[in-house]
Order: structure tokens, then C-alpha cells, then sequence
């Protein structure tokens, strides 16, 4: 079975991954007609089987496999599962139809079988990504879309979108309203038309999102703000790779300062480990981070938080995490755990409403090379 | 120290001479006393005793050499019932014999009451709330000593004395039996899993090999050699090419197999090679082969019948759960 990583321009067609799904049932029987016991083999999704792919720049999946097997109970309802979603996709494909991952979980307890039925949506939602690894196909080209994340874009760009309802021309500032344009599942039905956009900056939370539109950041800096809304969705990500390699666009990462966000910015920049295998498709390597960095919490005095056990287990295990194995983000994450303080995005205002727009963030990013 | 045996006045005026006079006697082996003396009911009729007053699904029964207690010999014997038509619920019942005479009396006295409660008996597979005192479990534990003089707590003769040499063989002969009852629930539980292992993916591979075959538009697969291996069974299949008959023996587990492999045809076989025997017994002939087949391996008989011959199979030395018979 391959596990290569679709390339972001091919994108398969719905017979090819039709196809592609039939031979992993065809895969099934043709075990069962050896006389094997029918297995499925996967990359490792752990921490410590993600490599750093050096010709791409991001993280995907190294070389330890673990496998399924029908030789065990549990092994056995995870290929039946299997089965059952991958007829279930096929039959969707024909149809030309599409679901959500939480659809899919409720389906489940429709099949025939007590023994395929999902017990809760993590495990649906886990074997749809085993299924495109395996398989080598997305989950949008299966027409399974996430719930809808919403997150949005705000900012001088016009872009084409192929809804439902046939073609839209939308600008990200003029024709949406306070809230932005909101990022559809799929973003590669979007093509982007026209921009006077100088780059990207990707924000965590939605407060800094609405204080950075209403002081007209994106129109000052003709910055595209894109709110990330806590761990980005695939298709946030997916489009922030796309701003980034089609127009050329610089990305910055502005978040909190605790290790959650870190990860997040891990996600953006050097992609997940649960979608490893889409790295290459969803990650921005060249994506650098704004802040909160531990380092501001010291020299702007920002109100602080203290760190909690978790958090600094976090912290301990973002510095074996082969992502964060970088000068900065060491020399960062000591910092932190040695001044055992957290900040959040918000705590800037500690120093006036307009201090992250006016001093803040220009200041750091022509210090980064951006503006 | 001299090897010279000490003076009297030597061991009497220094308490060092008379400790180590002490531990050298300890030490020493001496001639046991006659054990012909005694009377026990032997491991045999101890087991057998248990089967005629319980109908259970196990038996185990131990007997201890003979040793001695303050110059006394005597025997410990020790039996278990298990399972079957004994009581669920509650402790499990402890028979007490002394000199082959059952004490009815005085239960909570008796040494072997005592020696019974100090044994963990969760290592054996019996439930010990707390870890310690009666066992709880559908079993039967029946304790046999005897001895030229049963030392007893009292005159009325109900219950054994603490004495700790009789302490330590009762425990000894108690856990000889325990062990082998520990084995055959082990036994047990596994065949249990594997029986349950066996229901789940009984019912789930042909789910799987259903939905595939519809998903890619074949005939259903056939799925008796992924069952076989799964199952780590042993598998026996017939296979017919005219006149010549093949019975083959699959071992897919990991242990070498030699199953008793009875075929009763209704035409005389010819052909039949030499590791089998054949009888006939009024015109159904009983091809026997008893083949040894290594783990991983396969082993064939082959012989010829003429025409219309109906068989059976009859497979036996194999646990039924390992077995697959397809003949």
C-alpha cells in the first residue's frame, strides 16, 4: 500500500479515488484468498516517528510501521469498521454526494453490523485518516468535510470561489462584513484573483482577530489577518499554504504565550503529527512566529499567569518534540519554564487598546524583515 | 569445634558449647522413625473419595513423605475438589481427618483451619477477599493427617494443635494440591478466552470477507485458512481426486500436535501407507493414524477407495476449541 503524500497541484479526481478506495477492500479479499489474515500496515502516528523531510521542509512520517491485524478482536472490528466506511465512501463518491466526519459516526450505527458501528466520533474520525494514508487520497477528495470550523480571512485580497451555488468574486474586505470571509472546507475550490496583500499574519484568538480589524491593521499594513481560531482546521492551514506558495506571501504566526499555542504555530509551520502524511500539503514552513514570545513576557512587564503542572509538562515535552528542536524555540521554552509565567494575547492591553497595533506588532515585525 | 563429642560438664558450663551442641543436633540426619506404623488413606483413595461425594470438574490430591514431630512420624494428605456441581457462592469447605476419623468439631481451633487461611489463594486462582483467611469458591478442600500420636488441643480430640512441623506439611501437601488446580483454571480461562476470541471473530471475518467481496464486486472469499491461522488451530481437511483420498493435518500453532486421527469408511481403503492401520469391522473399515506434526507444519494421509464411499472423521487428543475438522 503507498503512503506517499498527494502533491498539492494533482488534485485526484473522484473515480481515481474511488479506485483508490476498492483497492484497499480488494487489498482485504485478496489476503483472505491466500489464506493470510488480513492486516493493514500503518506509519506510527507518534511523536517519535515524525522525520524532518529535508526536501520539502516539513515533518512527516518516519519508517516505523504499526499494523492491524484481524488476529486480534480489536484488530479484526478496526478492519471491519474499515470495510464498512470504505463502502460507505465509495458509494458516496458515486453519488456524488458528501458528509461530515460526524455524519459518519451517527451512520455507523445504521450498518448491519453491532461489530462496525463506531464507538465515539475520535475513532471514526481516526480511521478516516487511516484510510487516506493508506490509501494516499484526502479526506475532501473522499467529500468528507470537518464540521465547519469557522474560521475567516480579512484583508485586501479577491478571490473566486466555486460554491454550490455557482461561481462567487469576493473581496476580503469589501464585500464581507465584520467578521471576514469564512474559509470553506475544501479551500482549493477557491482561486485567488487579485491582491494588494504584503503578508499574512495568522492570529490565534478571536479577541486580537476583532481588536487588529478594528483598529484597521489589515488596511494600514495591507496585511491579511487570518483567525486561526485556536488549532487550526486543515483547511486554514491548506489555505495559508496557499497565500504563501501562489502569491508568494511572508506568514507570521501571532498566538498566546503558553504551549499550546506553540503548537499551534507547530501546525501551521511545520504541520501536525496526526496529519503528518499531509504535511506537504498543509504545512508553511517558511512561516515565522510573532509572538507571544517568553521573552516579551519579560521585557513589556506583560500580567502574567503562572504556569500550571500541565503546562510545564508540556513545555518539557515540546522540547523532545523533534519540531520545536530549533535555537530559538529552545532558548525560548527554557526561558519560560525558568520565569514559570504564561501570557495571553490580550495582555498587551495591560499597556492600552492601541499598543498592539501601534508599538507591538511593528515594531517585532520590522524587526523580522515583514514590514 | 573439636570434633570430639563435648563433655557434659563441657556443654553445661558454657552456654556457647550448649547452643552449638543444639544446632549440630538440628542439623544432623537421623535415622526417621518407622512410618509402617502409619495409616494414610494415599493420594489415590483421597481423590477418589472426593469424586464419589462431589461431582466436580476437578480433582487434585497430594501426599506428603512421612516426617516427624517430637519424635512422633506421621503423614499429611491433601485433597481439592473443584467446579462443577459445588457451591458458587461463600468459602469453600474444608474437610478435616485425623488418623482417617473426620473432626466435626471445633473447626476455628484447628491447625488446619489456620494453615488453610495463610495460604494467598489468589496465586491459585480462588477469590481471597483481603488476601488472607478462607478462600471463596465452588471447591472442597480436604486435609488428612496421621500419625502414631495426633496431638490435639484437648482431650475431646476436635481439633489439631499448632505444632509448627505438622503446621509447615499441611501447608506443603495444601499447595501441592493448589498448584495443580492453578493450572487447570489457567487452562480454563485460556480456553475461555479463546473461545470467546474464537465467537467475536467467528462472527466478524465473514462480516469482512462479505462486505469486501460486495465493495469490490466478487464472490464471497474463502476464509477457513485465515480462521485456521488466526485461531492457531489445528486444521483437518479431506480432499478427494477421484479415488484417492488425502486427509490433511494442519498445525497452525506453535507446538508440535499428534492428534488421533480415526477415519471410518464405508468401502474397504487400499493404498492405506504403513503409519496407518486399518480394521474392519463389520464393513466399516477404521483407517488409524496418529501423526506427530511440528507446529507450522502439515501432514498427510493418503489412500484409495473405489466408487461411492462415505467417510467420517473422527478426530481425538486435541482439545475440541483447537480443532477444526473440515472432512
Amino acid at each position: 500500500m503507498s503512503t506517499d503524500t498527494p502533491e498539492s497541484d494533482t488534485k485526484l479526481n473522484e473515480a481515481e479515488a474511488r479506485e483508490q478506495l476498492i483497492d484497499l477492500a480488494a487489498d482485504i479479499y485478496d489476503q483472505f484468498e491466500r489464506g493470510d489474515i488480513p492486516e493493514m500496515t500503518l506509519p506510527t502516528r507518534t511523536k517519535s516517528n515524525i522525520v524532518f523531510d529535508d526536501e520539502a521542509g516539513v515533518w512527516v512520517y518516519g519508517d516505523r510501521t504499526s499494523t492491524r491485524s484481524a488476529n486480534s478482536v480489536r484488530g479484526a472490528r478496526k478492519l471491519l469498521k474499515a470495510a464498512y466506511t470504505v463502502e460507505f465512501l465509495a458509494n458516496q463518491l458515486e453519488e456524488d454526494r458528501s458528509s461530515t466526519l460526524r455524519e459518519l459516526y451517527y451512520l455507523s450505527e445504521s450498518w448491519d453490523s453491532d461489530d462496525a458501528g463506531f464507538s465515539d466520533q475520535d475513532e471514526s474520525n481516526q480511521l478516516v485518516e487511516d484510510l487516506e494514508i493508506v490509501s494516499g487520497v484526502t479526506r475532501e477528495d473522499f467529500h468528507m468535510r470537518p464540521e465547519e470550523s469557522g474560521a475567516t480571512l480579512m484583508g485586501p485580497l479577491e478571490l473566486r470561489e466555486q460554491t454550490r451555488r455557482g461561481e462567487r468574486d469576493i473581496h476580503c474586505q469589501e464585500d464581507v462584513g465584520e467578521g471576514g470571509y469564512q474559509i470553506p472546507n475544501n479551500p482549493d475550490t477557491i482561486e485567488f484573483l487579485d491582491h494588494d496583500v504584503d503578508f499574512v499574519l495568522a492570529v490565534e484568538t478571536g479577541g486580537m482577530r476583532d481588536r487588529l480589524v478594528e483598529n484597521g491593521f489589515d488596511t494600514e499594513y495591507d496585511c491579511l489577518v487570518v483567525h486561526l481560531k485556536g488549532q487550526p482546521a486543515r483547511a486554514t492551514r491548506r489555505i495559508t499554504k496557499r497565500l504563501h506558495d501562489e502569491l508568494d506571501l511572508p506568514v507570521v504566526v501571532f498566538t498566546d504565550g503558553d504551549p499550546w499555542s506553540y503548537r499551534i504555530f507547530g501546525s501551521v509551520a511545520y504541520g501536525s503529527i496526526k496529519s503528518a502524511h499531509l504535511s506537504e500539503y498543509l504545512a508553511t514552513p517558511e512561516a515565522e512566529y510573532v509572538g507571544i514570545r517568553p521573552q516579551d513576557i519579560v521585557d513589556y512587564d506583560l500580567p502574567t499567569d503562572p504556569l500550571a503542572d500541565s503546562d510545564v509538562n508540556a513545555l518539557e515535552s515540546e522540547l523532545d518534540d523533534p519540531r520545536f528542536r530549533t535555537d530559538f524555540w529552545e532558548e525560548q521554552i527554557e526561558l519560560q519554564l525558568d520565569i514559570g509565567k504564561k501570557a495571553e494575547q490580550q495582555s498587551l492591553a495591560a499597556q492600552g487598546l492601541d499598543f498592539v497595533t501601534e508599538t507591538y506588532l511593528p515594531e517585532r515585525l520590522r524587526e523580522m524583515g515583514v514590514l | 569445634m573439636p570434633d570430639d563429642p563435648p563433655k557434659v560438664r563441657e556443654a553445661a558450663a558454657s552456654r556457647d558449647v550448649a547452643s552449638e551442641l543444639l544446632e549440630a543436633m538440628r542439623a544432623t540426619d537421623i535415622l526417621a522413625p518407622p512410618t509402617d506404623c502409619l495409616a494414610p488413606i494415599t493420594d489415590e483413595l483421597v481423590e477418589a473419595g472426593l469424586r464419589k461425594e462431589f461431582d466436580a470438574d476437578f480433582y487434585a490430591a497430594s501426599t506428603r513423605d512421612a516426617e516427624v514431630h517430637g519424635g512422633d512420624p506421621f503423614i499429611v494428605e491433601a485433597g481439592i475438589a473443584y467446579g462443577g456441581e459445588l457451591e458458587e457462592g461463600g468459602g469453600v469447605d474444608l474437610l478435616r481427618f485425623a488418623n482417617r476419623v473426620p473432626l466435626v468439631y471445633q473447626r476455628g481451633a484447628c491447625a488446619t483451619t489456620d494453615v488453610v487461611k495463610r495460604i494467598g489463594w489468589r496465586n491459585y486462582g480462588l477469590d481471597q477477599p483481603g488476601g488472607s483467611g478462607m478462600p471463596n469458591g465452588p471447591a472442597v478442600i480436604s486435609i488428612h493427617v496421621a500419625s502414631t500420636n495426633v496431638p490435639f488441643t484437648s482431650e475431646s480430640k476436635d481439633a489439631l494443635a499448632n505444632i509448627p512441623e505438622i503446621e509447615d506439611e499441611i501447608e506443603l501437601a495444601v499447595r501441592e494440591a493448589a498448584r495443580e488446580l492453578k493450572s487447570f483454571l489457567n487452562k480454563r480461562r485460556s480456553m475461555q478466552k479463546r473461545r470467546e476470541k474464537q465467537d467475536v471473530l467467528g462472527r466478524i471475518l465473514p462480516e469482512m470477507a462479505d462486505k469486501v467481496s460486495e465493495v469490490t464486486g466478487s464472490r464471497r472469499p474463502n476464509i477457513d485458512g485465515a480462521m485456521a491461522r488466526i485461531m492457531n488451530n489445528v486444521g483437518v481437511e479431506r480432499e478427494r481426486d477421484g479415488d484417492t483420498v488425502r486427509l490433511v493435518v494442519e498445525n497452525h500453532s506453535d507446538r508440535a500436535e499428534e492428534p488421533d486421527v480415526t477415519d471410518i469408511v464405508s468401502v474397504e481403503p487400499t493404498d492405506v501407507p504403513e503409519a496407518a492401520t486399518v480394521v474392519d469391522l463389520d464393513g466399516e473399515w477404521f483407517v488409524k493414524w496418529t501423526p506427530t506434526v511440528a507446529g507450522g507444519e502439515t501432514a498427510t494421509l493418503q489412500y484409495t477407495v473405489a466408487g461411492d464411499a462415505e467417510f467420517d472423521v473422527n478426530v481425538d487428543g486435541i482439545e475440541a476449541e483447537k480443532l477444526t475438522v473440515n472432512a
